[in-house]
């Protein structure tokens, strides 16, 4: 694609020309087919002149070589973001100390691994046991229980008095036929819980191919969570997994954070030479969506919340992101 | 250099207590920690100021400690380990020198210099926890105390074996089933006489101490499902700003008993708001770890100041404005009105001293502190035109002198009686 930019105030271009243009010559006009043929008259003429500044960039750069100006980025939401004042900055002292000091403190500090607890709602669908286990299989040291028509806070309460340090509730809509819509992460025993939209679920056997996979402990990655918030979402989310992989299995599992959705993905990889990497994908995959990060565990009712999306007040901009 | 380079303080979560001094045009922050030694046990739970000239904060952290602050040296002074109750430290005050400290356990207690002297409540007798502690604005010992199943109550420390008000909760649902209570912040209207809390069960209730009913007067329903976590009154008497665990600001008109206009900007559960008395700015901190100041009159979000921990406490200057030459002003009246800081310097620098300033504890006459014992609830005719006309700037010390004098005629009309 050639990279779309902006011309700036000052400066003539072929663009600028045909701009001024557009009211009279296309909106302007009454008859409706009329305007249509002026627009895509327009558009010819436009993507011609696009072409034509290519490939004379491309002459300019194969006739400069190495002193070539640097190829232009093309313009998309993630480059036009809206700076966040609370990015993270690695050397930051008080960033570094508060997480010293945090619920994950003793997950990093490889003190204590983690042993989770998976679960759903009362008499979940069978697609939805499916992804239990197969979650099950991605999670070291997960163990998949019934839900017994407990509460969630009394589930919390027990689960941390066995020594469990995460506990996952997996929320399905059967009244729309939908599968699994919502997850619950509760880190124990002091929290804090996070609530994700759960979307696009694809099981390994829904995949093109089954493929097997192995029960080494996996590596996980995690991919663009730069926020203050995204920060606390990321540690939350690494802690799910035991903190010493083992390279043998090649198995990763990433957590990819593009536009505030968090995507997760299960590949075994093999280096073929130097520069090469095969992935094969194993699944489940499947899209989360924060909606809201809770101070301690689970209470909806009196708890506190460290972050709660507001729609209307938040998202007043498709080029901020929280996340 | 200004006397004093910042105007908001704000304690975090982590220990650190930060200085911001904010302007129209700008805003700056300072640490006074040291970054490196941070504890979780040092999360500062409550702040309150030292001294009327607002010289000293008072910290209070989750492991018992208080600590003083001097924002003119620019250093900790004193620190103290409490030894009553158990749980973070949830309300601080001052009263005739001496610090006033509640922990979560439910103990209130007054730290004279003299053992034999002090003065120890049990605020918890039903209940799983105090949360909040606050002190009367015209009589510093009164104290109003409430938290989880434990509706407000009311103590005089002149006479400290029964609470001198005890709320009554409301009368059970349509249901007929107990209302819970969970009292989560507590503050008193201008006259004094009338309380205001808010409750994790999204309601805030208005209390009148001297009507003689012992229920609400007035309860408002806030949202719905809205842990109410603070509560400020703000420059206007019937009205108070309500923060809650689900990032909602909202300002409550207990006069209509309705929420008039909710403030935008907050992402997270606000832990603590902070009102000017007689301006329009409200501040409050969050969990999402932002400073928020917003003007009431306009519904403007001022500043929005990014501090990187989680916030518990703010604390804003008497004289804070936005116009720093307004500020100056204020400054001058104050030193004009109040006597000069006495000097501090040595007894600060006698760390292992107790907490109090001995000087100013001894200075009181014994006399006093027998008539508080006798001091009922001050009983004030509302009007708060009157007392907005006589005192427009400093409202607190005509009315504390109208208070004794009305006391006096009436012991006198008493002692009549009785005669």
């Amino acid at each position: 694609m050639a990279p779309r930019s902006k011309p700036k105030p000052g400066e003539p271009s072929s663009s600028d020309a045909a701009a001024p243009l557009l009211p009279e010559r296309c909106i302007d006009h009454k008859n409706k087919n009329i305007r249509k043929e002026k627009w895509r008259e327009l558009r010819l003429q436009k993507n011609k002149e696009k072409r034509e500044a290519r490939k004379k960039r491309q002459k300019v750069r194969e006739e400069l070589g190495k002193d070539a100006p640097p190829v232009l980025q093309p313009h998309t939401i993630e480059t036009l973001r809206i700076p966040d004042v609370t990015t993270v900055q690695p050397d930051d002292l008080e960033t570094q100390q508060a997480d010293r000091l945090d619920e994950f403190g003793g997950y990093f500090g490889r003190e204590a691994a983690p042993r989770v607890l998976l679960t759903a709602g009362d008499f979940p669908s069978p697609k939805t046991r499916d992804f239990m286990k197969e979650l099950a299989l991605v999670i070291p040291n997960t163990e998949v229980r019934l839900r017994n028509f407990s509460s969630v806070k009394k589930t919390a309460r027990v689960a941390a008095a066995k020594g469990y340090t995460d506990l996952i509730f997996i929320n399905e809509d059967k009244s729309k036929k939908v599968m699994a819509n919502g997850l619950l992460h509760v880190h124990l025993p002091d929290g804090p819980s996070a609530l994700y939209r759960l979307s696009n679920v694809k099981l390994s056997a829904e995949m093109r191919r089954i493929k097997e996979f192995t029960h080494h402990r996996p590596e996980v990655v995690l991919n663009n969570f730069t926020t203050m918030l995204g920060h606390r979402v990321g540690r939350m989310l690494a802690s799910l997994f035991h903190f010493d992989p083992e390279f043998k299995g090649r198995r990763v599992m990433t957590l990819h954070n593009q536009r505030d959705y968090i995507f997760f993905r299960h590949h075994r990889y093999e280096f073929k030479n130097e520069k090469k990497c095969a992935l094969r994908e194993l699944g489940p995959r499947f899209t989360l969506k924060l909606r809201s990060l809770q101070k301690g565990t689970f209470d909806s009712k009196t708890g506190e919340y460290e972050w709660i999306r507001k729609r209307h007040e938040m998202e007043d901009s498709r080029r901020k992101f929280h996340l | 250099m200004p006397r004093h380079c910042h105007n908001v303080y704000v304690g975090a979560e982590t220990g650190v207590l930060k200085g911001i001094n904010v302007t129209e045009g700008e805003v700056q922050t300072s640490n006074f920690h040291n970054l490196t030694a941070l504890e979780r046990e040092n999360e500062i739970c409550s702040m309150c100021w030292g001294d009327d000239e607002q010289r000293q904060v008072l910290l209070g952290l989750r492991s018992q400690q208080v600590k003083v602050y001097d924002t003119v040296q620019g250093t900790f002074t004193m620190s103290r380990q409490l030894s009553s109750g158990s749980g973070p430290v949830i309300g601080l005050a001052k009263h005739q020198g001496a610090v006033i400290t509640a922990v979560e356990s439910g103990i209130v207690t007054l730290w004279r210099y003299a053992e034999s002297e002090r003065v120890s409540v049990n605020a918890l007798t039903t209940g799983e926890k105090l949360c909040r502690m606050r002190q009367s604005p015209a009589d510093s010992a009164v104290l109003a105390t409430g938290g989880q199943e434990n509706d407000l109550q009311l103590w005089d420390l002149a006479r400290p074996e029964q609470p001198v008000f005890r709320a009554k909760n409301v009368r059970p649902d349509m249901l007929d089933l107990r209302v819970p209570v969970w009292v989560s912040d507590i503050t008193f209207l201008e006259d004094a006489r009338r309380v205001a809390t808010c409750h994790r069960h999204s309601v805030v209730r208005l209390y009148d101490t001297a009507s003689g009913q012992r229920r609400p007067v007035m309860s408002v329903t806030v949202g719905e499902d809205e842990p109410l976590t603070c509560l400020s009154r703000t420059h206007r008497d019937h009205q108070v700003l309500v923060g809650s665990g689900r990032g909602r600001l909202e300002l409550c008109d207990i006069r209509m008993g309705r929420t008039v206009l909710a403030l935008k900007g907050v992402a997270g559960g606000v832990r603590e708001v902070y009102c000017h008395p007689e301006r329009s700015y409200a501040a409050s901190v969050s969990l999402d770890r932002f400073l928020l100041l917003h003007d009431l009159d306009t519904k403007k979000l001022l500043h929005k100041v990014y501090l990187k921990s989680r916030l518990n406490c703010v604390l804003m200057r008497r004289n804070f404005s936005l116009n720093p030459e307004d500020a100056e002003e204020d400054e001058v009246e104050d030193a004009a009105v109040q006597p000069a800081p006495a000097s501090t310097g040595p007894e600060l620098e006698d760390e292992e001293d107790d907490l109090q300033i001995v000087e100013e504890f001894l200075d009181v006459p014994p006399e006093e502190t027998k008539k508080k014992k006798k001091r009922k609830l001050p009983k004030l005719k509302i009007s708060g035109e009157d007392v907005a006309d006589a005192s427009p700037k400093k409202p607190k010390l005509p009315k504390l002198v109208d208070m004794s004098k009305k006391k006096k005629k009436k012991k006198v009309k008493a002692g009549e009686s009785k005669g």
